[in-house]
């Protein structure tokens, strides 16, 4: 009984960081927009840099920071892949391009 | 609705001539080598390609040509491009930062001097130059860069860290449009 109340739990966790990482995904979507018309780099390993050194600064639970950091490592190349998307779906429709 | 396939993805040379040949609202199948262009004009899932025959510096584009010749396709239309191309890498990526140099075989052939006068700069052969600048910024380390177009550079979200890196500034590759 216990056990599957706890992964009731879990279940429920998993659907609420989903969300997060959705709602995180839009948000860096966003931030892809607005480097295209800002002609600024999607690619911004300095930045990355002080978001991985946070995180894991800010890590007290039971997880480990190499865990944490890698974690984080696939969200922000997931973020880097949504980022290019927006700006090669900008180019394409762009037309005059070759004028 | 008609088809052009070319080697390589948008920001590609082969998409640039592709415009320059049938205009900015030219649907593009992108290839991921010769091969796939060929058989894909040849099973008519595209209607035309676009590819590279002859290049200023290195000559004949083996690869191309020979696939050309094997599968007797028609040359519709021939187009001579000017090829600039830039070395492209991750924000605030500094030259010195730079390990690895990511591009198209024929693209890295292009830039043998710049690559010889570098040699800390290890080469990788990637599927075509728009793919490997892609590539690069996708995997986001400041020590890796690519060789490809203003246009690559500028789609994918790189930063251009030099320009005009070709053994030759007056480089042009020639493309031919085929079809069946």
């Amino acid at each position: 009984m216990k056990l599957e109340e706890s992964r009731k739990k879990i279940d429920a966790i998993d659907t609420e960081i989903l969300i997060l990482l959705n709602r995180r995904a839009e948000i860096s979507r966003e931030i892809g927009l607005a480097k295209a018309s800002a002609a600024l780099p999607v690619a911004d390993p300095r930045r990355e840099d002080d978001i991985l050194r946070c995180v894991v600064r800010e890590n007290e639970g039971s997880i480990g920071d190499d865990a944490v950091a890698e974690i984080y490592r696939t969200i922000l190349q997931e973020s880097r892949r949504i980022q290019v998307e927006v700006q090669r779906e900008l180019a394409i429709t762009r037309q005059d391009v070759y004028k | 609705m008609t088809l052009t396939a070319i080697q390589g993805v948008r920001g590609s040379y082969s998409e640039e001539a592709t415009i320059r040949i049938l205009g900015p609202s030219a649907d593009i199948l992108e290839c991921r080598d010769f091969e796939e262009t060929f058989a894909a004009l040849s099973a008519k899932k595209a209607d035309f390609a676009v590819v590279p025959v002859r290049n200023k510096i290195v000559g004949e584009i083996e690869a191309a040509v020979s696939l050309l010749q094997s599968n007797r396709m028609k040359v519709l239309d021939e187009l001579p491009l000017r090829v600039k191309h830039v070395l492209a890498g991750c924000g605030g990526a500094r030259f010195e930062d730079l390990q690895t140099v990511r591009s198209h075989v024929e693209a890295l052939k292009q830039c043998r001097r710049f690559l010889t006068a570098n040699p800390q700069l290890k080469q990788v052969i990637g599927a075509d130059t728009a793919s490997s600048v892609r590539r690069i910024v996708e995997e986001g380390a400041v020590a890796n860069a690519a060789i490809g177009s203003r246009r690559a550079a500028e789609m994918y979200g790189a930063t251009i860290i030099l320009e005009d890196i070709a053994d030759d500034l007056d480089n042009w590759t020639t493309f031919y449009l085929i079809g069946n």
